[in-house]
């Protein structure tokens, strides 16, 4: 047997680039544990059972709900959130020290209150990886795993397909320094 | 909504893992992809006091052989959709695993795992009946191959013994005869994209020269408390050339014997088994056009 | 058809007397949300902090017989629980704005539960995971009582009395005429009627509710972070609690997670402060998924119509008669206000002189309303525009046009209804020509006719809306005169600090409306500096101004107004510096990029820097005896108001009336009756556009939200007494793949009401979209002859009033469709 723990866990993972260690109990999930022990407070809990998207973070590069994952089974993993999503272009950031994608969310107001907003920026990452030049319809089918209120989703479509515009352009729209 | 206070094992191997199963009494559960047993955990409608992970066992597999299709048991849903030869020689599970979840459950939850949970709205479940699938079941005593058919007894209900482990499934092959074409297809219909089906239906026609039925396999989920193979409907189109009369007489034939069965407040029985007997009658047309079709786009369908 | 959304259409002269407004501007809160960096209540920690859960009831109704917390106690890590018992010595009741004695709403059930899910006792724990636990073994003996889920079976005298003190279940009622509503029915040449139910759902946020407070007893403070959106929080805390109102410190710079009216957690944070007082700990309590769906009382209005309308053969309608009962559930709150600022709009955007309305609050063993978008104005928008549609079916007149016959005409603004409001301005017939232009509607009306030849059910809709703004909230006084509040302000701070940076501070928390964006583009404006270097700081309830909240589609009229006046001192203020020290009057300056100078003399002038420094630091360069520094604060009282209702309920609401005119297009696929949304058009009128980004994200949110309403949502309730759509994945919130591409032209009547001439926005979105929605159905539908008169409308719904087909799906999309739905009509199987 590998390990039987009752009480707490080492955990290892690598988050954002950054070796990261904690003692978990088994049953901590893993959003709870990038909020709470790691205080990255960028991803979000909506409704724990899987529905909302709104814990999304990238595992080894997959789009997954965090809120459905344990997070001891992250252990040697490497896990993205919002916060990393700049480390991982630095070349392209923007002076505000956004991605282009995030660029493209604030030019085309694709965000109201922003509680999905991290979320939808993982996800749609995590399309533009795959699909760098996605349809409408594409974008919208691949941002349906993160549930939205405030904007309706279309300014969240058209930012996509700007930042895809512009990735593809190999530009970022924005002045670099 | 947090999960239950649980030991948590991460076994080397399948019998390891095994070992930890028996040694918990049946309160242990196992978990791969976690996209059904996670939420069942938050909401502490299940609450073991084992967890055994098998994520790092050897079982992520993909095998397309001879003798069919193995999945070993922590293949991701999305792992198989990406799969070409997949999508060549097993197109039915493809256009099942599109209609699950979204991308964020699909690369993390697993095909075994969803036959495991046995949802009776499951499209991969509906995909196995159908398509035929084999479990390959390790228990403290013995290793065991079951049937889907036999495997899945019910609402969220398996012959799986508490102390078992599921480690692969192995998908038959389509029919494979000289001069004969397979199609297939899959439909559902759900209130919104990526929710369980209200009805689904998948067929796997084999049609040879002349466009007339050779084999027909056929299914419906959502109507009872596991996806079921339609026999009549099956034997009424075998030996025939497929069109709309024949598609709608078939499907007519093989509900016209089904009289009770599920509901919930999103459609109810009868709602549910309309829907489902054209979903039928559809998959019967696009399964044989896919069948007849002289391009290589089988599988790409529906 | 585009997914660019449209054109954006609007006068330019007015948006050219701006420099700011009007402008694209990226609004400045999305930076930290984009970055990861909001801060929402959950995200609070502090030392020492500990965490909340409650148990729920199991029953629609019970006794409380026993609760023994001693196995829950046990666990280790439980700092203690609180019943309701324990709570009800220590607090007042929470407020209820109509008068209804019998109704004590607590936090937590005391003595009886009203309805399942209803929270009977609360556990404190070193985190969530263990308050859970002790959840588990916290033992509650129930002695299960009748109950009632049916609002017209607690009506009746014999009906099980939800709360046993009030005389019955029905808590409010009155019946307000308007106008001679008995001559006009008398003298109408037809009448219509029809019973429209509007199921209940609500807004369900992303984001929970959630409140963290902390009780210091060296200070007697009370510190509260919450996701707030309500009016009078922090003095409903107090006098819950029996605290002076400058004993509880709200922070407003917490981003809230949307909320869409429904973010007022009173009864969480009146819970969790009590529990930081008792156990001299921070405490937080987020609702998980279950405690909001259950029994967060955050439910949004229920209601059935009974609507008739009195009208000639040329279509006009004379006057209506509507009867609305709204299911409360068991705490009316301020729900049973939502009944009441429909008054404001009771006639919608027509000219009908008379209404008989009566309104009807009835509780049951469900969990308790709270605002929703609109106030309650969505559901009564969706009966008026229902019956509109009834009253063209029944002459054979076209929608479009049965509108146009109606509509309040542009050249009789100020317009004042029946029921005594005053609409400030608008053009309705301009603004339906503009979509149906948008929409190219005689195209589309021949690509239907094709389509339905083709046998395919699909239909164009329509509905308008008025859309009030500015949140004079004199529904409080009218559904209960001992209320008599009339002041409904917003203020706002604006200092230019040594260094001439600009900071400006507002009275209230934000949940996505942008309000940092609005404040620093206006106060740019004012005072001709770059908005984006304003600082907008969200005070805390004690260091700022008065505010009403940000309800209402209030905050760019009210708010807006506050922060322009303010600005406006700060510059006649600069100007007298200016002055004085340029040696002329005040009168000879002249203003330009925040710089003063003489008129006609560019060349002697004073720069914002000098003139921030002179204020500051050079005192004795000021004109004598005038205050140091640069700052000036503004209270607006919302524009109009000051006026209580008339005795008959006659009463000026509103100051500022958006409208709204949706075409949305369907097609119903026959076999599976699910709806498609093929495109979707609006045309809208808010007044002047302060950020066109921000007003069409509104518009485009509260479409998808109100698709929610017509299609998706409903929270149901089994006989039994449960509530069996309480995860999310039963309540169905639409995704992007359900929400289609809207397309949006802005049209602009400025308001004569406010200073740039811009209304409300927030919620007209979700008062049109039901109905269109609904329309659109209708229409798909009316080869058959049914009309539904729901929300939401289920694909079995549709089913069951179509045919059957699979046994004739071989001549689907074949033959006329005249002939078709004969043959199927014979062959149809009722299930």
């Amino acid at each position: 047997m590998v390990r039987k723990m009752t009480v707490q866990m080492t955990v290892h993972m690598k988050v954002n680039g950054r070796a990261v260690e904690g003692m978990v109990a088994p049953r901590m999930l893993l959003v709870d544990f990038l909020r709470d022990a790691l205080h990255l407070t960028g991803t979000h809990v909506g409704c724990e059972h899987g529905v909302c998207g709104a814990c999304t973070v990238l595992l080894e590069g997959e789009p997954i709900r965090s809120c459905l994952m344990l997070a001891i089974q992250a252990d040697g993993h490497q896990v993205t959130t919002v916060e990393g999503l700049a480390a991982e272009t630095p070349s392209d950031l923007t002076a505000a020290g956004m991605t282009p994608l995030q660029d493209a969310f604030w030019e085309c107001h694709a965000l109201q209150c922003g509680y999905c907003t991290p979320a939808m920026l993982i996800s749609a990452e995590a399309l533009l990886r795959e699909n760098p030049d996605p349809t409408a319809e594409a974008v919208r089918d691949g941002l349906s795993g993160v549930i939205c209120r405030c904007t309706g989703y279309q300014q969240i479509v058209e930012a996509v397909l700007l930042a895809a515009q512009r990735r593809r352009a190999g530009e970022t729209g924005v002045v670099r320094p | 909504m947090k999960p239950v206070a649980f030991d948590y094992v991460r076994p080397a191997t399948v019998a390891e893992a095994v070992a930890a199963l028996e040694s918990s009494d049946g309160t242990g559960k196992v978990i791969a992809g976690g996209q059904s047993l996670m939420p069942l955990l938050n909401m502490r409608l299940a609450r073991p006091s084992l967890l055994v992970d098998i994520n790092q066992l050897p079982l992520a597999a993909m095998d397309v052989e001879d003798k069919g299709l193995r999945l070993g048991a922590i293949v991701r849903q999305g792992a198989v959709l990406k799969s070409a030869a997949v999508a060549r020689h097993y197109p039915l599970l493809i256009q099942a695993i599109r209609h699950v979840g979204h991308r964020e459950t699909r690369s993390r939850g697993t095909v075994v795992g969803s036959l495991v949970h046995a949802d009776p709205a499951a499209e991969i479940l509906l995909a196995a009946v159908v398509q035929g699938a084999r479990l390959t079941i390790v228990g403290p005593k013995q290793t065991r191959h079951v049937a889907i058919a036999d495997f899945c007894l019910g609402y969220l209900m398996t012959n799986l013994d508490p102390d078992e482990l599921v480690t692969a499934v192995t998908f038959a092959q389509q029919p494979n005869m000289p001069g004969v074409r397979v199609g297939t297809a899959f439909r559902e219909m759900s209130r919104r994209h990526g929710d369980f089906a209200l009805a689904a239906a998948a067929a796997i026609i084999a049609v040879d020269e002349e466009g007339r039925t050779v084999t027909a396999q056929v299914g419906v989920a959502g109507l009872g408390a596991r996806p079921e193979r339609l026999a009549a409907v099956e034997s009424a189109v075998i030996g025939q050339k497929m069109d709309r009369v024949l598609a709608a007489s078939a499907a007519a034939e093989g509900f016209s014997g089904i009289a009770d069965g599920f509901g919930d407040l999103h459609g109810s029985f009868l709602y549910r088994k309309r829907v489902a007997q054209h979903l039928t009658e559809t998959v019967l047309r696009d399964a044989w056009e896919n069948a007849t079709r002289r391009d290589e786009e089988v599988g790409h369908g529906a | 058809m585009s997914d660019n959304g449209g054109t954006l259409e609007r006068d330019a002269g007015a948006v050219d007397r701006f420099r700011w407004i009007g402008k694209k501007r990226r609004p400045v809160e999305s930076r930290r949300f984009l970055l990861g960096q909001g801060q929402y209540v959950a995200d609070v920690d502090m030392h020492g902090l500990k965490h909340l859960a409650v148990a729920k009831s199991p029953y629609p109704h019970a006794r409380i017989v026993a609760i023994d917390a001693s196995a829950a106690l046990a666990v280790p890590g439980v700092i203690g629980v609180i019943t309701g018992e324990e709570l009800k010595a220590g607090i007042k009741p929470l407020r209820q704005y109509i008068e209804v004695p019998g109704v004590r709403w607590l936090p937590l059930a005391v003595g009886e539960t009203r309805y399942a899910g209803e929270w009977v006792a609360a556990v404190v724990a070193e985190d969530r995971y263990i308050a859970e636990d002790a959840l588990d073994l916290l033992e509650v003996t129930y002695d299960r009582l009748p109950f009632v889920l049916d609002p017209e079976r607690a009506m009746s005298p014999d009906s099980p009395r939800v709360h046993p003190d009030q005389p019955s279940n029905v808590l409010w009622q009155r019946k307000f005429t308007w106008g001679n509503v008995e001559r006009d029915f008398a003298q109408a040449t037809h009448r219509v009627a029809g019973r429209y139910r509007w199921h209940r759902s609500s807004a369900v946020p992303i984001e929970t509710f959630g409140v963290v407070a902390r009780w210091n007893p060296g200070t007697e403070l009370l510190d509260v972070w919450a996701s707030i959106q309500m009016p009078q929080y922090p003095e409903q805390i107090a006098d819950a609690l029996g605290l002076s109102h400058n004993q509880v410190r709200v922070h407003y710079d917490i981003d809230v997670g949307g909320s869409y009216g429904t973010k007022r957690g009173i009864k969480h944070s009146v819970l969790t402060a009590y529990a930081a007082r008792r156990f001299g700990v921070p405490v937080r309590f987020v609702e998980d998924r279950l405690d909001n769906m259950q029994g967060s009382d955050m439910h949004g209005p229920d209601r059935i119509f009974d609507v008739e309308a009195a009208f000639d053969d040329d279509g006009r309608v004379r006057s209506l008669r509507i009867r609305t009962i709204d299911d409360e559930g068991a705490y009316p709150g301020r729900s049973t206000l939502q009944m009441g600022k429909p008054v404001g709009a009771i006639v919608g955007a027509y000219t009908i002189e008379s209404v008989e309305y009566e309104a009807i609050a009835v509780s049951t063993n469900k969990t308790g309303q709270v605002a929703v978008r609109g106030f309650g104005q969505a559901p009564t928008n969706f009966a008026i525009e229902m019956i509109m549609e009834a009253v063209a079916r029944h002459l054979g007149l076209d929608i479009m046009e049965i509108r146009r016959r109606n509509f309040i005409p542009p050249d009789a603004f100020p317009y004042r209804i029946p029921s005594g409001t005053t609409y400030d301005s608008g053009d309705y017939p301009a603004v339906l020509q503009q979509v149906v232009r948008e929409a190219n509607l005689d195209a589309l009306k021949r690509w239907q006719a094709g389509a339905r030849a083709d046998g395919r059910l699909v239909g164009i809709g329509l509905a308008t809306c008025i859309e009030p703004g500015g949140g004079n909230a004199l529904f409080e006084a009218l559904f209960n005169p001992k209320n008599q509040k009339t002041t409904f302000p917003e203020g706002c701070f604006v200092k230019v600090d040594a260094s001439g940076g600009i900071t400006v501070v507002i009275p209230c928390a934000s949940a996505g409306q942008s309000h940092e964006t609005l404040v620093s583009t206006i106060v740019g404006e004012e005072l001709e500096r770059d908005p984006d270097a304003i600082r907008v700081i969200h005070a805390d309830s004690l260091s700022g101004l008065p505010s009403q909240s940000p309800v209402a589609s209030r905050m760019a009229i009210v708010l807006g107004g506050a922060a322009s006046a303010a600005a406006r001192k700060i510059r006649d203020k600069m100007k007298g510096i200016a002055a004085h020290r340029l040696g002329v009057s005040v009168e000879r300056i002249a203003w330009a990029n925040g710089d003063a100078y003489v008129v006609d003399e560019p060349d002697r002038r004073v720069v914002w820097s000098a003139i921030a420094d002179l204020a500051h630091r050079k005192d004795h360069l000021m004109p004598p005896g005038m205050e140091p520094g640069l700052q000036a604060l503004h209270v607006l009282q919302v524009p109009t108001g000051g006026r209580l209702p008339e005795p008959d309920g006659t009463v000026h609401m509103y100051p500022c009336y958006s409208f709204s005119a949706h075409i949305p297009v369907v097609e119903i696929d026959r076999q599976t009756g699910r709806v498609e949304i093929l495109s979707y058009f609006v045309a809208h009128d808010c007044g002047t556009v302060i950020n066109p980004d921000v007003v069409r994200g509104m518009v485009m949110g509260g479409i998808a939200h109100g698709i929610g309403a017509a299609l998706y949502e409903r929270f149901i309730y089994g006989e039994d007494g449960q509530l069996l759509t309480q995860s999310l994945m039963d309540y169905l919130l639409p995704t992007a793949a359900e929400v289609p591409t809207v397309s949006l032209s802005e049209y602009v009547t400025p308001s004569p009401f406010t200073v740039f001439g811009q209304k409300g926005v927030g919620e007209g979105g979700y008062m049109s979209a039901p109905a269109a929605v609904v329309s659109a159905v209708n229409d798909a539908l009316a080869p058959l002859g049914v009309a539904f008169q729901h929300v939401p409308i289920t694909p079995e719904d549709i089913l069951t009033v179509l045919p059957c087909t699979p046994c004739t799906s071989s001549t689907e999309h074949e033959g006329k469709p005249e002939e078709r739905l004969e043959r199927e009509g014979k062959r149809s199987c009722k299930p």
